[in-house]
């Protein structure tokens, strides 16, 4: 073997040469190597980045959930779940009287570790929105299917970002992700979730609103029922009692005290009727009311309403004619509650009638098999624009409806809900001063 | 243990130049000449703050920012973008949004870009010892 420092110097400078051209071509082929990882690279951010922006344009889709507002919620973190990693995902909203915190696990975890992630979102929450509300106040709800893991007490929250949804200056909740993984977000997962969120602002906003709404009536049902109940035992000790002394078991009463306790009883049945409709009323809006769906004859029904307002009728000098239909056969319905709709619409009828009078009519559709009522009077008819408000609760047609019929304007109001959970329809037909024709359908089937 | 900063830059008179000042402030300089050079050096070295020119040969400043950032284990290192004309509007909504973490014009004054740096080397800082 002969060294190199032996070659001729001639040699030596070739191979020196062809070193030279080696070690350049090795750092061309390392440049090419990374120019390719780089393109390697940036596909598949590009990639990413193309399925984030798809992400985020599904975002706004989400707005056709929003009458529904956690699954609104669940879509939209499940959404942010395809683009970023996490293990909790919370929603916490604090709009009017709406304070939620909805909580959408990914990975199942402990109780102890959502907790974390909570408490963390609110105190971000009350630092962004610089508005400090009680953590106790908000109601806390699952919306994900993701049961919570049993144990692990001791899960510590590495990561977490937290994005405020805002719609203008006023900042009206907090989205956050908590991961059980150390190591930060990438920048590209970063901007996607921060351009989620605002997307999201925009539909959670919207959501809330119908959210906001859905509380109100439910408080509302809540106060007309807790009102009702309240006002009607004072009441039934009141009635009891003057029934008592009117009907001479505590002792001779002479006339003019019957006359003022006659007015007296009166009036607390007519305050005892307006409650119970409210009451009803309440019940029937909250979902409370239970309907007890039977096989029953509507002819015998509807005969045995009509024949307890005949006496009203003949004191008043109106007909009252019935016309059955011979072959309408037993459906089912809630019998106590179509007696109280027929009932109300009849006695509608009577008040607004004084002259002719009330025909109820039954037939049976052939197609469906369903049963149409009509209660047709020949009284005064309404006029076209107050028939949309007719089966809108404590709304009362004409000006002075409500001094004629001392009603709470919730009749027809509750007659529609009733008829409504029987999947039935009820609709008037009326030309003023021609008349007025209620009308409503009860299904053949079982449906309620 | 000084600092090591990745400077990117084609020019070899602003190359130079650059190296001068932070060579002259104490921290290590690693040079790199263009855009794969400088995202090679970037892996390899892992500086601790990166220098580099938007405009490139091959690849330019912002694909290296885009490759950095969106890398776990390098995301975590300073990127400051230096251009040497008027930073125009796209310039720095590009930059912004593939994540570079500061701007510099040339021509700068030494002490301006020495300032820059010495604010991300101490973030640096900061955030090690907080995770001791």
């Amino acid at each position: 073997m002969i060294g190199k420092e032996e070659l001729p110097e001639e040699y030596q400078a070739r191979i020196r040469e062809k070193d030279d051209k080696i070690s350049e071509l090795q750092a061309i082929l390392k440049k090419a190597e990374t120019a390719k990882m780089i393109i390697n690279k940036t596909n598949k951010i590009l990639d990413e980045e193309l399925y984030r922006s798809t992400i985020i344009t599904k975002v706004s889709e989400i707005s056709a959930y929003i009458s529904e507002y956690n699954e609104m919620v669940k879509r939209l973190i499940d959404l942010i779940s395809q683009v970023i990693n996490f293990d909790v995902g919370v929603l916490l909203l604090s709009r009017g009287v709406c304070n939620k915190i909805s909580i959408y696990i990914n990975n199942s975890v402990g109780l102890n570790f959502i907790n974390n992630v909570i408490k963390k979102t609110y105190t971000e929450y009350v630092e962004e929105s610089k508005s400090y509300m009680d953590y106790g106040e908000f109601k806390k709800e699952f919306v994900s299917e993701e049961p919570i893991a049993a144990g692990n007490a001791e899960e510590k929250v590495e990561t977490q970002c937290v994005f405020p949804l805002s719609v203008g200056r006023e900042v009206f909740g907090v989205i956050a992700l908590g991961s059980r993984q150390t190591g930060n977000y990438t920048r590209g997962e970063l901007e996607t979730f921060n351009l989620i969120a605002k997307q999201a602002a925009i539909v959670v906003d919207d959501a809330a609103g119908f959210e906001v709404l859905k509380e109100f009536t439910d408080m509302k049902s809540k106060f007309l029922s807790t009102v009702s109940h309240e006002l009607r035992t004072p009441l039934t000790a009141i009635r009891e009692g003057i029934g008592i002394i009117l009907d001479g078991s505590t002792g001779q009463i002479n006339e003019d005290q019957e006359s003022f306790l006659d007015t007296a009883k009166r009036n607390v049945d007519r305050l005892y009727r307006l409650i119970n409709e409210v009451l009803d009323f309440a019940k029937l809006e909250s979902g409370k009311m239970e309907f007890n769906v039977e096989k029953n004859n509507i002819k015998k029904i509807i005969a045995e309403v009509v024949d307890m307002q005949k006496t009203v009728t003949e004191k008043k000098g109106l007909y009252l004619n019935v016309e059955l239909e011979e072959n309408l056969e037993e459906i089912y319905f809630d019998s106590d509650k179509i007696i109280q709709v027929l009932t109300n619409l009849i006695n509608n009828a009577i008040k607004f009638t004084d002259e002719g009078g009330i025909t109820v009519k039954a037939t049976k559709n052939i197609e469906d098999e369903s049963v149409l009522v009509s209660i047709k009077d020949s009284g005064s008819g309404i006029k076209e624009e107050d028939i949309i408000k007719l089966f809108v609760e404590f709304q009362q047609v004409g000006a002075d409806a409500g001094k004629k019929t001392g009603s709470t304007g919730l009749g027809l109001a509750i007659c529609k809900k009733i008829v409504n959970r029987h999947k039935g329809k009820i609709w008037v037909e009326s030309q003023y001063g021609n008349g007025t024709e209620f009308l409503f359908t009860l299904p053949a089937k079982k449906e309620a | 243990m000084s600092k090591k900063i990745l400077v990117i830059e084609d020019g070899q008179l602003l190359m130079d130049m650059k190296c001068d000042i932070l060579e002259g402030a104490g921290y290590e300089t690693v040079r790199a000449v263009d855009g794969i050079e400088g995202v090679q050096k970037a892996y390899d070295e892992k500086p601790d703050l990166i220098l580099s020119d938007i405009r490139l040969p091959d690849v330019d400043g912002y694909q290296i920012c885009r490759l950095l950032k969106n890398d776990k284990l390098y995301k975590k290192i300073p990127i400051i973008m230096t251009t040497a004309s008027k930073v125009e509007k796209k310039d720095e909504f590009w930059g912004l949004q593939v994540g570079a973490d500061a701007y510099i014009t040339e021509p700068f004054e030494p002490e301006n870009l020495l300032e820059l740096i010495k604010k991300f080397i101490d973030i640096i800082e900061e955030d090690k010892e907080g995770n001791q």
